[in-house]
């Protein structure tokens, strides 16, 4: 029985290490690949160039998709975040019935294929109530989709408030509104910020709800869409590196905050 | 305590508004779900049983749609290879997943944070290009093939690794592992480790610890984790166009192309189908996943 633990206490960082480089393997290797001269995009490795990341931004399709993402991405953010933060106060802060049953519900925009919400909301879009297509009936979509992340990245924050805070205000005379924009608000607000670049990354990467819900004006997820469904191409490699890059920052800022205190 | 007392001695008006600010701070999510994600999949069902030619949708009832659908062998066949994909690659996260997750509690506190953080930030980074990174990895001209042609291994790229069920498999794993490990986690962290202890001291051995007591206390973990993989891959769209081809083919593929190609009825139909699919499968598992955990409530 302890050679048995034994053998699984190697075993098991064994089994971790290699579940790291399966995760990991393919994102170094594109942005490994992103610096190879050769323009097949792939071996043998030719010399080391940027000339690919300087493709990039002569590339009009690309920087106009990249514009329309952050127009979308910044029309969603605002909505999603309020709708967000309010709810996870309802469920944080309240018990009902059906409580649980409720929250799941909520979580159902995040479980539900992207692509058959776009289908549906193209539906009633087009042949039922004849709106056009555009940025604006994307975001909607990129709205619904996206306020799930912010119920759980306010309420990760909300969970862990001291709820004494707000009663020692009140017994200190503040009224229930100045106790939450004085008190509630400023140390929930890492939260609410860190909600708020969540669903700003996943809108510029939603691609799903995106795909039947915006018209000719692509977002950035549909302009790599048209490259990748072509083959491999040494820019897609380069602008993946930078998309990648790009996200990572902006989630570690966020996860920063979610765990500051 | 306080906070109770509190309440009770609060005048009248006031009270009141402790009962009504939940139902402000729900209403903007409830309308919103019901306008732009409720509504839109009532619409799509009552689409599937109506005639729609193009643009024109008439106040026909049909049955086409479905028939048309259910009798045909192509779709039902990739329906149920869909499943079957769907239930392998939850399968493969599991048993992939659940020591990985083991793992990951047995660390020191320090690196435990750290280590998370790096299991969930390749699933934060675009999903489209980490299918893409496999296109490089497994294609014709992918790195793979490439290195063993280079290094004189073979002669002939290898074509069985893309555009085929494995591949599909391969990749999808790759993508819904974060899901799995993160959910088994998080109910691995919650076990007593004294249980653990308990059972071994009784003389249990460690398949027998692990079978009748690590594994029930973590099956909430286990149908988490068939939430957040068998779901999602079920609606998989990405990865069978990219890296599956016309073998690697599912139901979702077939929706699209049915939709592209105006047909919005049958588009309506199937669809209706995979979504009212996983909306039993949610509220099945629901209290079994507790679900609720994923708020912190």
């Amino acid at each position: 029985m302890f050679r048995r633990l034994g053998s699984s206490r190697l075993w098991l960082p064994v089994h971790g290490a290699a579940v790291y480089v399966f995760l990991y393997a393919p994102i170094a290797l594109l942005i490994f690949f992103s610096f190879n001269r050769n323009p097949s995009g792939t071996l043998p490795v030719t010399g080391y160039t940027l000339d690919w990341y300087r493709e990039l931004g002569n590339d009009y399709f690309l920087l106009s998709s990249f514009w329309n993402s952050l127009y979308v991405a910044g029309i969603a953010t605002p909505i999603a975040t309020l709708i967000g933060t309010l709810c996870a106060f309802g469920l944080v802060r309240t018990q009902f019935r059906f409580k649980s049953l409720f929250s799941s519900m909520i979580l159902m925009p995040m479980v539900v294929p992207g692509i058959l919400l776009g289908a549906a909301l193209l539906i009633v879009l087009r042949p039922i109530m004849g709106v056009p297509l555009s940025i604006w009936t994307a975001a909607l979509g990129h709205v619904v989709v996206t306020t799930p992340y912010a119920v759980l990245a306010v309420a990760t924050r909300l969970y862990g408030y001291d709820r004494r805070l707000d009663a020692a205000a009140a017994d200190l005379g503040a009224s229930p509104s100045r106790v939450f924009w004085h008190v509630t608000l400023p140390l929930v607000m890492p939260g609410i910020i860190a909600a708020a670049l969540i669903v700003f990354t996943v809108s510029l990467d939603t691609f799903g709800v995106t795909f039947f819900t915006i018209g000719a004006q692509g977002t950035l997820p549909m302009y790599i869409w048209s490259q990748v469904e072509m083959g491999i191409r040494p820019t897609v490699n380069a602008l993946g590196t930078l998309f990648m890059l790009g996200s990572v920052a902006i989630l570690l800022c966020a996860n920063r905050l979610l765990r500051q205190h | 305590m306080s906070a109770t007392l509190d309440i009770s001695l609060k005048p009248r008006a006031e009270r009141r508004f402790h009962v009504s600010w939940p139902v402000l701070a729900f209403l903007p999510i409830t309308l919103l779900d019901l306008v732009l994600f409720t509504l839109p999949m009532l619409v799509m069902g009552t689409a599937s049983v109506l005639v729609i030619r193009e643009f024109h949708v008439s106040m026909e009832l049909t049955a086409r749609s479905y028939l048309f659908f259910l009798g045909s062998p192509l779709y039902l066949t990739i329906l149920g290879k869909t499943v079957l994909l769907a239930l392998g690659v939850t399968a493969a996260c599991l048993v992939l997943a659940y020591p990985f997750a083991i793992f990951l509690t047995k660390l020191p506190r320090g690196i435990q944070r750290t280590m998370l953080v790096l299991v969930i930030l390749p699933f934060w980074t675009s999903y489209l290009l980490r299918v893409y990174a496999w296109m490089t990895l497994l294609g014709e001209s992918g790195l793979i093939n490439r290195g063993l042609v280079g290094l004189g291994l073979i002669d002939e790229p290898l074509r069985f690794l893309l555009y085929n069920n494995f591949s599909v498999v391969l990749v999808s794993v790759y993508l819904y592992l974060p899901y799995a490990a993160l959910a088994l986690y998080t109910t691995l962290e919650r076990l007593d480790p004294s249980l653990i202890r308990a059972a071994r001291d009784l003389g249990a051995k460690p398949w027998q610890v692990f079978w009748h007591v690590t594994l029930p206390l973590t099956l909430p973990g286990v149908f988490a984790s068939f939430i957040f993989v068998f779901i999602p891959m079920v609606g998989e769209y990405v990865t069978p166009t990219l890296v599956g081809g016309s073998r690697g083919l599912m139901i979702v593929n077939i929706v699209v192309s049915q939709v592209q190609a105006l047909r919005f009825g049958v588009a309506s139909a199937m669809a209706f189908v995979i979504v009212a699919l996983i909306l039993c499968l949610v509220v099945v598992l629901r209290r079994a996943a507790r679900l609720e955990r994923v708020f912190g409530v």
